[in-house]
């Protein structure tokens, strides 16, 4: 790592507190970006990704949710440093956000136009007349005629919705798209609409994207380089053909595993027997090894670190060392 | 031919937005109409009052006192020969003026204190939360003759007095609201897209918690006009020769043997208008409410 990354996040320790008890959500993840690529984030519930996305734009729910320790830098800005103003001004400008539902994700009382040009303005001094114009250009390039501005959420169907999300996060034509399950809540056909549209738009506009997602069918058409995420660690990093090639970690062979086939006449889908680790309570060893057909005693004593199977490929794993 | 209509149809659907669908669901409440428009009779007549009343409403006619209604006093008059129809008409100046203005500032200072401590919760919340408990440990009314003893009568003290009172009531109302709307994720996107907190609250929040307030405020204007009628009673709040309700009704007390129509009229303003404003309120309570589909 050069120290000329674009993204670079680095020791990331994030802690929910709730209750008196404290949830160690997100242990030390550390990754990098270049720009114009693309990153998954792949795991699965609770596994701290979305915390990792918002840690990024720094909205963790205040007070509960606190970065313990890391950095994050984004070009060459270390973005946990910057106070409350110079913060408000890369989000929604620089870095953008995609939330999970659509549905939520828009203010009722507000037309969707205003949403857009509300974004727009607020980063950019421009008239307003110029500002609506802009915000019906966003919304004619994800699909969505123009006239239909002056429309309120409750107008528009999910997917639509969802577009409209899109178009307010690309609006200030970010370098950075945080994109949080931004397929879960839609139906499959939808699906492939609003992942064909962010494509394109990230060729137009050259914008990087980091995608939340747990589905690696999507992973495998729309990301370059892929961090399998379990408790709160990175388990497997490495770009998309090795990792979906030659996956190292028995987490990764297990999410592979219990993608179903067509072909095959088995009566039950595979699963990861168990379930992911209590994050309120501490863990010795390796994460995985409750739930791993391959621990030893070693993996319970001992922590792993990320080694380098082979370059560009890391994986957090005794036996993957061998 | 069928094509078009139906083309005509949902052009309508689009563009009726939810204002409109309130105004109409409201409408379809012939109760709430018939509420709403003696409503507002009442305050133009009000505002009217010098124009229309035949007579002044402290216009003293010795010689023809504790008269019982007759075609030239509608109403009667009181112990000093003021004609009771005239001062009715002119009390809705005071009544209606002290109890709207009092519920507008009781809504404005809960806005402020429930959103605040909706919004920021923690240490913020307990402490206004607390306030607000202290003064609703004490019921309604003896805390509002409580703080009109202290401030003495008069119009702007007894409006304080009345407003004070209320507040508890609207920030309450309020902070529950903006508890469940602040966690929306509209709100978090809003975070998202660089909005500052002030802008969220604003913006985001408000919006999207403050319509109970509509409701519980028309219900609450009800409720502060018996409080004022209470008040002057008992001798704070607006007093003679001011032609307030209540201050009528206390005038009057000493004669409810012999001329009982001298607490009848004023009495009747009151039931009047507090029943026409709670059918109003509950009228917007059910044409606010997104869950009734028409």
């Amino acid at each position: 790592m050069d120290g000329n990354e674009f993204l670079e996040v680095k020791d990331l320790v994030v802690e929910y507190t709730s209750g008196g008890r404290v949830i160690h959500a997100v242990n030390g993840i550390s990754f990098s970006l270049e720009k114009g690529k693309n990153l998954a984030l792949v795991g699965e519930t609770g596994a701290g990704k979305t915390t990792v996305a918002k840690s990024i734009l720094r909205i963790l729910p205040d007070p509960q949710g606190v970065i313990k320790n890391g950095s994050i830098t984004f070009e060459n800005q270390n973005l946990l440093k910057l106070n409350g103003s110079e913060m408000r001004k890369v989000r929604g400008k620089k870095i953008s956000m995609v939330f999970q539902d659509p549905m939520t994700a828009l203010n009722p009382v507000k037309t969707v136009g205003y949403q857009i040009t509300e974004v727009i303005r607020k980063h950019d001094l421009i008239a307003k007349k110029d500002a609506i114009e802009q915000a019906k250009k966003m919304l004619e390039m994800v699909g969505i005629p123009g006239e239909r501005y002056y429309e309120y959420p409750h107008q528009f169907s999910g997917g639509m919705k969802q577009r409209v999300v899109i178009a307010m996060a690309l609006a200030n034509k970010p370098d950075l798209l945080l994109a949080d399950e931004p397929t879960t809540a839609l139906d499959v056909t939808i699906q492939a609409q609003v992942l064909e549209m962010m494509s394109n738009l990230k060729e137009t506009l050259g914008t990087s994207i980091i995608l939340i997602t747990h589905d690696l069918g999507i992973v495998a058409k729309e990301c370059d380089i892929v961090a399998v995420v379990y408790a709160g660690e990175i388990v497997e990093y490495g770009d998309k053909e090795s990792v979906f090639r030659n996956p190292a970690h028995p987490y990764t062979k297990g999410l592979f595993g219990a993608i179903p086939d067509l072909h095959s006449n088995a009566r039950r889908l595979a699963n990861i027997e168990g379930l992911p680790p209590d994050p309120s309570e501490p863990l010795t060893g390796c994460c995985f090894h409750p739930r791993c057909k391959y621990a030893t005693d070693k993996c319970a004593a001992n922590k792993p670190e990320l080694m380098e199977i082979t370059p560009g490929h890391l994986c957090r794993c005794f036996q993957s060392a061998n | 031919m069928k094509n078009t209509k139906e083309l005509k149809t949902t052009e309508y659907d689009k563009k009726e937005n939810r204002f409109k669908t309130i105004v109409k669901r409201l409408f379809n409440n012939k109760l709430a109409i018939v509420a709403a428009v003696v409503i507002l009779a009442i305050i133009v007549i009000a505002i009217l009052a010098p124009y229309i009343t035949p007579y002044k409403y402290d216009l003293m006619d010795i010689a023809s006192k504790n008269q019982g209604p007759s075609l030239k006093h509608f109403f009667g008059t009181d112990d000093l020969g003021r004609d009771i129809f005239s001062r009715i008409m002119y009390g809705g100046r005071y009544s209606l003026t002290i109890a709207i203005i009092a519920v507008l500032a009781a809504i404005l200072v809960g806005i402020v204190i429930g959103s605040v401590s909706g919004f920021f919760g923690g240490m913020i919340d307990n402490i206004f939360m607390r306030i607000m408990d202290v003064f609703q440990a004490i019921p309604d009314l003896i805390l509002t003759i409580a703080i009109s003893a202290a401030l003495g009568s008069g119009f702007d003290k007894t409006v304080m007095a009345l407003a004070i009172s209320r507040i508890p009531n609207f920030s309450r109302i309020l902070r529950a609201n903006v508890l469940t709307v602040r966690t929306q994720e509209y709100v978090e996107a809003a975070e998202a897209i660089g909005c500052s907190k002030f802008r969220r609250i604003t913006k985001y929040v408000l919006p999207n918690a403050w319509t109970p307030l509509i409701v519980a405020g028309t219900m609450q204007i009800a409720s502060v006009m018996l409080s004022l009628a209470a008040l002057s009673y008992i001798g704070l709040g607006i007093q003679q020769p001011l032609p307030e309700w209540g201050s009528m009704l206390s005038a009057a007390r000493g004669y409810i043997r012999d001329y009982p129509y001298q607490l009848i009229f004023p009495g009747c303003a009151i039931a009047l208008c507090v029943l026409c404003l709670n059918l109003l309120g509950d009228g917007l309570r059910d044409a606010l409410d997104p869950k009734l589909k028409d």
